[in-house]
């Protein structure tokens, strides 16, 4: 009984570590590379099960870096109906919907609605994205085409783009790329942080995922083409080592595949022409040529890869190395500085203040980098210093995982004064304590003949060093006399309304 | 469909509406009519794939052949009818949906112990605002049959029907659907002024369960044309049959059929004459008491028949790949059992069917070993 009871035991652990990987990433160059050289893998993933539980179901992921257009750019040829990078963008989509559907059988008879593109916002890029399939089981894919110009099979760009290229990109031999459809601008360092966006914002919560892209090695994919070779260096290169040691990685052979041996089953080699029909059917629906040609052909029946990496540690911890935070005085204010060494995953810093070093409460945000590998300084001026003034940051990733910094501590030994910070006003006036007021304050508004106009009392201790008057906006332009009264002492101060 | 000059023409008989009628399900359009698309989609694949630029998506349009209005598709060489007659499901019973009618029940109609209907109703409309009363008896579904290969003929040549085997013992637990579909198109070519169109028998269901005879680039070829008949379904979010699990692309990697008729004469040039009186259906029923058994190559075969009715008996002997090995008719002069003797029709060892046919109307087929 006791033996047994041992073996059940490491069954279900290990079927936990198992079930950690839902999403699958795929960084190819083309439309169509994923149909004909990984498509056997990408099936299998999306047929993966998600139980116990499954927050989105199992979902493939596919990131498509160049539009593909052979230098037509945003142009059509041949008697093309729409442009051509966007009729194989639809083919990609319809084909990921086919993988999705046969993988996953949606609930008989109906499966969902043809995606349409959305627009989203990512690392300061605007990025074209479809997503198909929805939870309770069903597969989901979701596509993001970043549409760089297609840099031919050796890298040397077409005319009709500029000549520009992946390769040139990341060898420096130009500075940024553009796609083609001008909407976004990339550093190499730029697809880089994209790429590691898009696997921030789709993992979900799992802890471990997998990123398919083409083979790296001249050895086993010898060969291959330009904008293969460099999607699959960005790809990998957006995941390293230790960071993203939660990141397997599954290379494949891409164009060289052809030169092997057979190695699909009758079954494979259906749903990877399938697939691939798919693709070819937005191509000629859209009047251009089909791609299922003799060449290609030979790719439908071979697929070859390599895992060439496990994923080992687990994401979700946040991933800013804070270097350093400090604070200063500087005048009546207290200026917050701090730097990282890394950031990854970063959404934002949270400035927290406590003036008694228990109770915090939230004074301001600042943008994080998101993704660096460099030192980064931030800074924060806090207009409310007072007399102790306690301090912490709170780092917030994009998954919404945070983590605090130590506290520093400013003293500010200032004597109490008041003044007025939107001097003139319109609506209401924000008064300026030099110290947090204790105690009750009477505010009072006194027009030049002394006549009081509007007041305000408040016997509650305040949190802030600064108090809003709100005040009745029928009053007229001109000069008053703002009276403040706190712990026995009257303050006046002259103010204007506008 | 590659080779110059050819013209490719697909009569879809049924709607393959499959219990759903003319219902919209998924609010993208009706189960038949997404399949049609689809259908649509993969022959225009097909033409596109063999000849010049892709061009844009054909549209319906509806035809009147033989007093039926029929949608029709028309792109480069191909053309796509559709009949849209009830789904008949696998046994012939037809569904509640469309009031149980089957094309096994409309050709079987004679027999008094079958269900009987003397006519099926077109499901949906054809197109056009038609309305969704046209209906076909058994004779009229063939004579459009007939129509259609007559006003598609290209006069001076020579056509193919490649069409599912009738006979079950060649295909076999073939859908009902399949098997009446071929029994139209052979009723359609039968007549003597129709013998320059020749016909295959496909097996259907059963290919599955032997192995793959094509070449990887037809084995390709015939995924990519189910796959375009899928996305057909699917735009309209219904559910995706080339799921393995489905089991439909198991078909993929085999086409098995056998030459039945081969085309004699070539399609006339002026109108086509009246084809005589309409043979009808062949209807099954028993008739072949015993055979020769255990039968021996090289030696008399007989077969002992009791006839339905009075006429002619043609024997037919084949070996298992539809080739015809002896034909031998018989006058059938009253309905006493007879014997019929063929003279050692078999020299060589395997198995052989024999079909026992009366007067072009009924049927019997039995299996016999020859050693």
């Amino acid at each position: 009984m006791k033996k047994i009871f041992i073996l059940i035991l490491i069954f279900v652990s290990a079927y936990k570590v198992q079930s950690q990987v839902h999403v699958n990433f795929c960084v190819v160059a083309d439309a169509d590379d994923w149909q004909l050289f990984m498509s056997k893998k990408i099936l299998f993933q999306l047929e993966q099960t998600c139980s116990p539980t499954c927050d989105d179901g199992e979902k493939v992921v596919f990131i498509t870096l160049t539009a593909g257009d052979e230098g037509y750019g945003t142009g059509s040829f041949g008697g093309g109906a729409i442009a051509y990078y966007l009729a194989k963008e639809r083919g990609a989509v319809s084909s990921s919907k086919f993988a999705s559907d046969i993988s996953n059988s949606p609930i008989y008879p109906l499966t969902y609605a043809i995606p349409t593109a959305q627009t989203v916002a990512l690392n300061g890029k605007t990025l074209t994205k479809y997503v198909y399939g929805n939870a309770n089981g069903h597969g989901r894919v979701v596509n993001y085409f970043l549409r760089l110009p297609d840099g031919g099979a050796a890298g040397a760009g077409f005319a009709g783009t500029g000549l520009k290229s992946l390769m040139k990109l990341k060898l420096g031999t130009i500075p940024n790329i553009t796609s083609v459809d001008g909407v976004n601008t990339y550093t190499w360092t730029e697809l880089l942080n994209t790429i590691r966006h898009i696997i921030f914002a789709e993992k979900g919560t799992d802890l471990q995922v997998w990123l398919n892209t083409a083979d790296l090695s001249a050895l086993t994919n010898p060969g291959d083409h330009s904008d293969h070779f460099y999607s699959a260096t960005a790809a990998q290169e957006a995941v390293p080592l230790p960071s993203y040691n939660w990141v397997g990685i599954n290379e494949f052979v891409m164009d060289h595949s052809s030169n092997l041996a057979e190695n699909l089953v009758e079954q494979e080699i259906s749903l990877e022409t399938g697939a691939f029909s798919l693709y070819n059917w937005s191509l000629m629906k859209n009047r251009y040529p089909s791609k299922l040609t003799a060449a290609t052909r030979l790719w439908l029946s071979r697929e070859y890869f390599t895992q060439k990496r496990l994923p080992t540690g687990s994401a979700g911890v946040l991933p800013v190395t804070l270097l350093s935070f400090s604070g200063a005085l500087k005048g009546k204010n207290v200026l917050l500085e701090w730097s990282t060494t890394s950031e990854l995953n970063s959404k934002e810093f949270e400035i927290e203040k406590s003036n008694d070093g228990i109770t915090y409460r939230k004074l301001g945000t600042v943008a994080a980098a998101g993704f660096s590998s460099s030192l980064k300084k931030y800074g924060y001026l806090d207009i409310e210093a007072t007399d102790i003034n306690y301090y912490r940051l709170k780092m917030v990733d994009l998954d919404g995982y945070n983590k605090q910094s130590d506290i520093v501590i400013i003293k500010n030994k200032l004597s109490q004064s008041v003044s007025v910070v939107n001097n003139p006003f319109k609506d209401y006036i924000n008064v300026r304590f030099a110290q947090i007021p204790k105690g009750g304050i009477t505010l009072r508004l006194i027009d030049l003949s002394g006549k009081v106009i509007q007041v305000s009392e408040s016997y509650q201790p305040s949190l802030s060093s600064i108090i809003r008057f709100d005040l009745n906006s029928a009053i007229s332009e001109g000069i008053y006399i703002l009276q403040v009264e706190n712990e026995g002492k009257q303050y006046s101060i002259k103010v204007i309304k506008q | 469909m590659s080779i110059a000059n050819s013209k490719m023409v697909f009569i879809t008989i049924t709607a393959g509406d499959a219990s759903s009628g003319t219902v919209d399900y998924s609010g993208a359009g009706a189960f038949y009519l997404s399949r049609e698309i689809g259908a649509m989609y993969s022959v225009k694949f097909a033409a596109d794939l063999t000849t010049s630029t892709p061009l844009t998506d054909p549209v319906a349009s509806t035809v009147t052949v033989n007093g039926n209005l029929i949608t029709k598709y028309v792109y480069k060489n191909t053309v796509n009818y559709f009949l849209r007659l009830p789904d008949g499901d696998v046994g012939g019973a037809g569904f509640a949906i469309n009031n149980d009618q089957s094309m096994y029940k409309l050709r079987n109609s004679s027999i008094p112990t079958n269900p009987q209907i003397s006519a099926m109703n077109v499901i949906g409309n054809t197109g056009g605002g038609a309305p969704a009363n046209l209906t076909y008896s058994w004779s009229e579904l063939v004579a459009t049959v007939r129509q259609i290969i007559n006003d598609e003929r290209v006069p001076g040549t020579q056509s193919w029907i490649h069409t599912p085997h009738e006979l079950t013992s060649y295909n076999i637990n073939d859908h009902s659907d399949h098997i009446h579909a071929a029994h139209v198109a052979q009723a359609a070519v039968s007549p003597a002024n129709m013998l320059w169109v020749g016909y295959t028998g496909f097996m259907d269901y059963n290919s599955s369960s032997l192995g793959p005879n094509l070449s990887r680039t037809d084995h390709e070829n015939a995924s990519v044309l189910f796959s375009l008949e899928v996305l057909g379904i699917t735009e309209s979010q219904y559910a995706n049959d080339y799921s393995p699990g489905a089991g439909h692309i198991g078909w993929l990697p085999m086409d098995y059929f056998v030459i039945r008729r081969h085309p004699s004469g070539t399609a006339p040039n002026g109108p086509v004459g009246p084809p005589g009186p309409d043979p009808g259906g062949l209807i099954k029923i028993p008739m072949i008491i015993w055979t020769t058994s255990p039968a021996f190559i090289n030696k008399d075969i007989k077969i002992a028949v009791s006839p339905y009715e009075t006429g002619q008996l043609t024997t037919v002997i084949s070996d298992m790949t539809g080739n015809r090995i002896a034909d031998l008719k018989t006058q059938v002069l009253n309905t006493e059992p007879l014997v019929v003797t063929i003279p050692a029709p078999i020299t060589i060892k395997g198995t052989y069917l024999i079909e026992t046919i009366l007067n072009d109307k009924f049927i019997e087929t039995r299996k016999i070993v020859v050693e």
